[in-house]
């Protein structure tokens, strides 16, 4: 994903979490907007109207009232649709489902923590607002709607953070790629030898697949683990297990270690 | 909560209580700090509170009367909008929509 398209997708999310509570409150924090808008973003609207709808679903349960503490979903959808563009297949929008719910509680964390600094900031400013001080009401509503935006920001940035990169071989639109790579990579992968018996990488035994020892604790600096080690960019350890545990070609992976093993027996 | 928000509304309709500066706009100023104060309603019908809050500081009412309409202003229209706005979105029937068996059903269509 282009850093262009991730700082739009971090400027709608940003609008999305303002939309909530503060300005301009027109209803695009619904994640049934919200999702759709972000997936058109990406190219995408069918993952987006999915789980748009399957964050709407969820926010059925909570009516807004009062000081009511909930959940937020609207930069959540946003974030969720990011993550599972990403990801491959029906189980990308159990990994955005996963990332969505991680950051709408997080937003709920943070809506309550900015309740707690808007009441800080009308008690400092209580002489000046008792005396009738336009200028000061002004400074407050603005500094309020400010903190807002910074927190929907950071809110969403969390959650495009635990989005995973698209660019990086387990994603959509290099599939074929990425498969080829995890033979390529385990040496036992279906594609390379057409029956899952692929030579072992050096540095480790027949029972370990090559990707399996090169995550070995400290023996990283033992030189490379694999016939060759695919660049996977920037993205970190974490992300990277999830989409081994959530993708198509991580299932595989994981298959054919077990195939592995099972014939090895 | 609203508090804030419905004194920032409120301010330019107040600007006319300055009047020519003799009185220092005490007026305005008490005007404006009664507009701050406490108010919790539904956003979509905050503007009615505004304009009533403006119209009766405009009429010259007593402040504690202001006060009484405020806060009476909180309940009603907290109370209509969340009706009307929150629980009727997008659908007539909030209690067969927030049912498990209508989203289980919608979910497994969807998925």
């Amino acid at each position: 994903m282009s850093l262009e398209l991730q700082l739009l997708l971090l400027v709608w999310g940003t609008l999305v979490g303002l939309d909530l509570v503060s300005v301009p409150q027109a209803m695009i924090a619904r994640p049934i907007v919200a999702g759709p808008i972000a997936g058109a973003m990406l190219g995408d609207i069918g993952t987006g109207l999915q789980l748009g709808v399957l964050f709407e679903l969820f926010q059925y349960d909570i009516l807004p009232m009062g000081a009511t503490r909930s959940p937020e979903y609207g930069p959540a959808t946003v974030a969720a649709v990011s993550a599972a563009h990403a990801a491959a297949g029906t189980l990308g929008l159990g990994l955005g489902a996963l990332v969505g719910l991680i950051t709408g509680m997080v937003g709920g964390l943070s809506l309550h923590t900015l309740r707690q600094l808007n009441t800080r900031a009308v008690r400092r400013a209580a002489v000046a607002l008792e005396a009738g001080d336009p200028r000061a009401l002004e400074r407050l509503h603005a500094a309020s709607i400010l903190r807002d935006g910074v927190r929907a920001a950071v809110v969403t940035a969390l959650g495009l953070a635990l989005a995973p990169d698209s660019a990086g071989p387990i994603s959509r639109g290099n599939a074929s790629t990425a498969r080829g790579r995890v033979a390529q990579r385990g040496g036992g992968g279906l594609g390379a030898r057409g029956g899952g018996g692929g030579n072992a990488a050096p540095g480790g035994t027949w029972t370990q697949s090559a990707l399996v020892r090169g995550r070995c604790g400290g023996r990283h600096d033992r030189g490379p683990a694999a016939m060759s080690r695919p660049s996977t960019g920037t993205r970190p350890r974490l992300v990277r297990s999830l989409l081994r545990l959530f993708t198509v070609p991580g299932i595989l992976e994981l298959r054919a270690d077990a195939g592995r093993r099972h014939r090895r027996r | 909560m609203q508090g804030v928000g419905i004194g920032v509304a409120e301010e330019p309709l107040l600007r006319d209580l300055r009047g020519d500066g003799t009185d220092n706009g005490v007026a305005y100023r008490a005007a404006v700090a009664r507009g701050s104060h406490f108010f919790n309603a539904h956003p979509y019908l905050c503007g009615l509170a505004v304009g009533a809050a403006a119209r009766a500081e405009h009429d010259g009412v007593p402040p504690d009367q202001i006060e009484r309409l405020r806060t009476a202003l909180c309940g009603p229209l907290g109370s209509l909008g969340d009706r009307l706005v929150w629980a009727g979105y997008g659908c007539r029937s909030p209690r067969g929509w927030r049912s498990s068996r209508w989203r289980s059903g919608l979910a497994c269509r969807l998925f």
